[in-house]
């Protein structure tokens, strides 16, 4: 249920394109160049700045699981040094 | 005479935008009878009956010929930022306040603000259990890619689990703009729910010698801490969080700021302006904001019922996860040092909600048990907690997707 969807980009009457089947540089028209179609471009729904490549259901359960795996050690860890934090402060900054 | 451009609205009006209003009703209904985050609820029910009038000008203007345009068109035209097409206010603070992520961390510098993280540092050995009520997101993110949702939308769903309207909000929009207006209202729904989903969820996974155990502390909670303390505190955990997660810095950061305003014990005008104005102005605009994203062709999908029910799931994850690790624990404390679960489970960011649930319940079960003060100090952890699993997700998910 990726958010892939392709979205059919609106030719201008004035572009152009090198056609293999004709000699020079020509606008886009179907009545002069029956061999190309309007220009679909295949877009994902991507988070700004992040490539968003397709894969298998199989690749992001696996992938869910490391950042399981890693994340929840993360926030243990930070909890762990911020529980030391704690103590320290406490320790030296002991209430007068 | 053209009817359709006469009438617009109703010539381009479904089913689908009918649905719709029923749903901003029945938040609005929810807000305002049952008290559920009026705060959040009501705005962004009010939004979704306003953006779903078909050519709602809070949404869009046509400048020049309308009927070159369907009002679906008209909405891509919109997005791909076509000429002839202008903003309307609600797309303008869209623009403004949400893509650019500012109105989240100024609410975080308003919830900062109000943080008294005392009860906390009388007993932040409960810091862990605001670590391990933070599974639920994890877990939600591995169900989500087993209904079909990619890495990335898995994550933005899996935050509601955070049970922490801003970084849900934050993350979401990184990971997944579209999925925006469902991942808001599920996050702040399950947050008013919280005494109708964790009581069942504890019951099942505790017995009634659990729920008896005490954990008043008399010394523990008349322990002084100085100020000092109070005010290296925000910034000891800005430093550590951006040296090892840089990407948490912005919600870790501002949250701690609004926390450092208040305990500075000099800006107390500033402190007052955080948790009143800042909090209120802010949160009046980000409600009605996100209900921007709450249009018929965005929210009327099958992805919606999804993601509803897969914030249920984190929901009920995370308080697995905290009862679960205090119980585990309990199998290595002394006796008179043990743990009672239900306490595990206000690890969630929920505050001070899940604290007065779990206080509420040890009271039925022991009216001698006064769980109120390790609830408060959990619950006060879970904050960080949540925050901290917000940044970690953001670190994360881009390295392994």
């Amino acid at each position: 249920m990726t958010t892939q969807h392709n979205q059919t980009a609106p030719v201008s009457q004035n572009a152009t394109h090198s056609c293999c089947k004709h000699d020079s540089i020509q606008p886009i028209d179907s009545a002069v160049c029956q061999q190309h179609q309007q220009q679909k471009t295949a877009t994902t729904q991507v988070p700004s700045g992040m490539k968003k490549p397709v894969r298998t259901e199989a690749e992001n359960l696996s992938s869910s699981f490391t950042v399981m795996g890693y994340g929840m050690l993360g926030i243990f860890i930070f909890m762990a040094i911020f529980f030391l934090a704690i103590k320290g402060m406490m320790k030296a900054f002991p209430e007068k | 005479m053209d009817f359709s451009l006469l009438f617009p609205a109703l010539t381009s009006f479904t089913w689908q935008h009918l649905v719709m209003i029923l749903v901003g009703a029945t938040l609005i209904f929810l807000a305002i009878k049952k008290e559920y985050e009026p705060t959040l609820l009501l705005p962004m029910g009010f939004g979704a009956i306003l953006v779903n009038i078909p050519w709602s000008s809070a949404l869009l203007a046509v400048q020049g010929e309308m009927s070159n345009y369907s009002w679906l068109t008209a909405q891509e035209a919109l997005k791909l930022g076509e000429h002839g097409i202008e903003p309307g206010a609600l797309s303008v603070f869209f623009s403004a306040g949400i893509a650019t992520e500012v109105f989240p961390l100024l609410i975080f510098v308003a919830i900062g603000a109000m943080i008294d993280f005392g009860p906390l540092f009388r007993n932040p050995f409960l810091l862990l259990f605001g670590a391990a009520a933070q599974f639920g997101i994890f877990a939600t993110v591995a169900l989500s890619t087993l209904c079909g949702f990619d890495l990335f939308q898995s994550a933005a769903i899996g935050i509601i689990g955070a049970a922490d309207g801003p970084t849900s909000i934050f993350v979401a929009n990184k990971f997944a703009p579209d999925l925006l207006g469902p991942i808001s209202v599920a996050a702040y729904s399950y947050m008013a729910l919280v005494p109708i989903i964790q009581p069942p969820v504890i019951y099942a996974l505790t017995s009634k010698r659990e729920r008896r155990i005490h954990m008043t502390s008399p010394t523990a909670n008349n322990k002084k801490i100085s100020r000092t303390t109070m005010i290296l505190f925000p910034i000891v955990v800005t430093v550590i969080a951006g040296i090892i997660a840089p990407a948490s810095l912005a919600l870790v950061g501002f949250l701690m700021f609004g926390n450092l305003i208040r305990e500075c014990g000099v800006l107390n005008k500033l402190s007052l302006g955080a948790q009143n104005e800042l909090a209120n102005l802010v949160t009046i605009l980000l409600g009605i904001t996100i209900a921007s994203t709450m249009t018929a062709e965005r929210f009327v999908r099958l992805d919606t019922l999804m993601i509803i029910g897969l914030g249920l799931i984190a929901f009920i994850f995370d308080t697995f996860g905290g009862v679960m690790f205090a119980k585990g624990l309990n199998l290595f404390m002394p006796k008179h040092m043990k743990v009672n679960p239900m306490v595990g489970a206000c690890g969630i960011s929920a505050f001070p909600m899940s604290a007065r649930v779990i206080h509420n319940m040890g009271q039925k079960e022991d009216k001698t048990n006064f769980l109120l003060m390790p609830a408060i100090s959990t619950n006060v952890g879970g904050q960080i907690g949540s925050v901290v699993a917000g940044g970690l997700i953001l670190a994360l998910v881009p390295l392994f997707a």
